[in-house]
């Protein structure tokens, strides 16, 4: 019968009564960052007025990011298009290491739960940062003060709820992956050669990329949504 | 075999709902750029903004499946 494996930790640490685990997912989270920091610094250390190729594709890349952020959140908010931009390149690293037949981190409720709080104080310190602090209790007593539980929960909900769609999305896919693997190797060794690209293709790149898009969409939106109210 | 077994396969049956929520979704924004096909890119994103939300009711119940299959 299929189980969910617990995480084992590579490295636990006790201090002070509080464990801290190092799970692989961790380390897979600073490789990413590391060859993300390290090409970042080496595709923008010439940038000239004339482009190269390189140079051109970095422009294009950006372009595509900022059309898609202004086309949602609209002129005013491009001050995100930081935030915003490393999310999904982020995200979409750590969606894709199923590719290589490593689990994906975001696999890990505890990273998406992580990303979830981030989007979160976001969210909410620019509606703090907007309206003030009086503007923003008056946004949670919205259209009447009876309102107001509702409007609390509807907030906390959007963390649990962009948590949960990243986890449930990416364990799926690892575990559906993991079953046709199992499935093939109990037809012969030599089924689970070319066949799994089909599986891989779908579950990891494609479901990883429109897990990316939900992600930074549904970040986008409340932003701007909350920002409003 | 436990009854949790059980228990997870009529949690996951939450994945009906979302099934004809994203095939209604995008039947209608089908029709919508069959009609308006100069605003395609913008039905695209409600598209999958709203096939998100639809999918997130069978993720909930993909998950309360593998707390309950285990006990």
């Amino acid at each position: 019968m299929f189980r969910l494996e617990p995480i084992i930790p590579i490295f636990s640490q006790q201090i002070g009564g509080f464990t801290f685990d190092l799970t692989a997912g961790i380390v897979i989270e600073w490789i990413v960052i590391l060859i993300l920091g390290i090409g970042a610094f080496l595709l923008t250390r010439n940038l000239k007025l004339r482009p190269s190729k390189t140079q051109a594709a970095l422009e294009k890349l950006y372009q595509t990011i900022r059309d898609f952020v202004v086309s949602t959140m609209g002129e005013e908010n491009e001050s995100f298009l930081p935030y915003i931009g490393t999310l999904m390149i982020y995200l979409l690293l750590l969606n894709l290491p199923g590719l290589l037949g490593i689990r994906p981190p975001t696999a890990d409720l505890s990273i998406t739960v992580s990303f979830a709080i981030t989007t979160f104080l976001v969210v909410n310190l620019n509606a703090i940062r907007k309206n003030g602090f009086i503007g923003f209790g008056k946004g949670l007593l919205h259209p009447f003060w009876p309102m107001l539980p509702l409007n609390i929960v509807e907030r906390i909900i959007l963390p649990v709820s962009l948590s949960l769609r990243l986890y449930g999305n990416m364990i799926a896919a690892v575990i559906l992956v993991d079953l046709v693997y199992k499935g093939l190797g109990s037809i012969s060794m030599f089924a689970q050669l070319g066949l799994p690209i089909i599986v891989h293709g779908y579950f990891d790149f494609f479901d990883g990329l429109i897990q990316m898009i939900v992600f930074s969409m549904l970040t986008m939106i409340n932003i701007k949504v909350t920002a409003e109210e | 075999m436990s009854l949790g077994v059980l228990a997870a396969g009529i949690a996951v049956l939450s994945g009906i709902g979302a099934g004809i929520g994203i095939g209604v979704a995008t039947g209608k924004a089908i029709e919508a750029v069959g009609r308006q096909p100069e605003s395609s890119s913008k039905v695209m994103t409600f598209l999958i903004l709203g096939a998100a939300l639809c999918e997130t009711t069978a993720i909930y119940g993909l998950v309360i499946a593998f707390m309950v299959m285990n006990k």
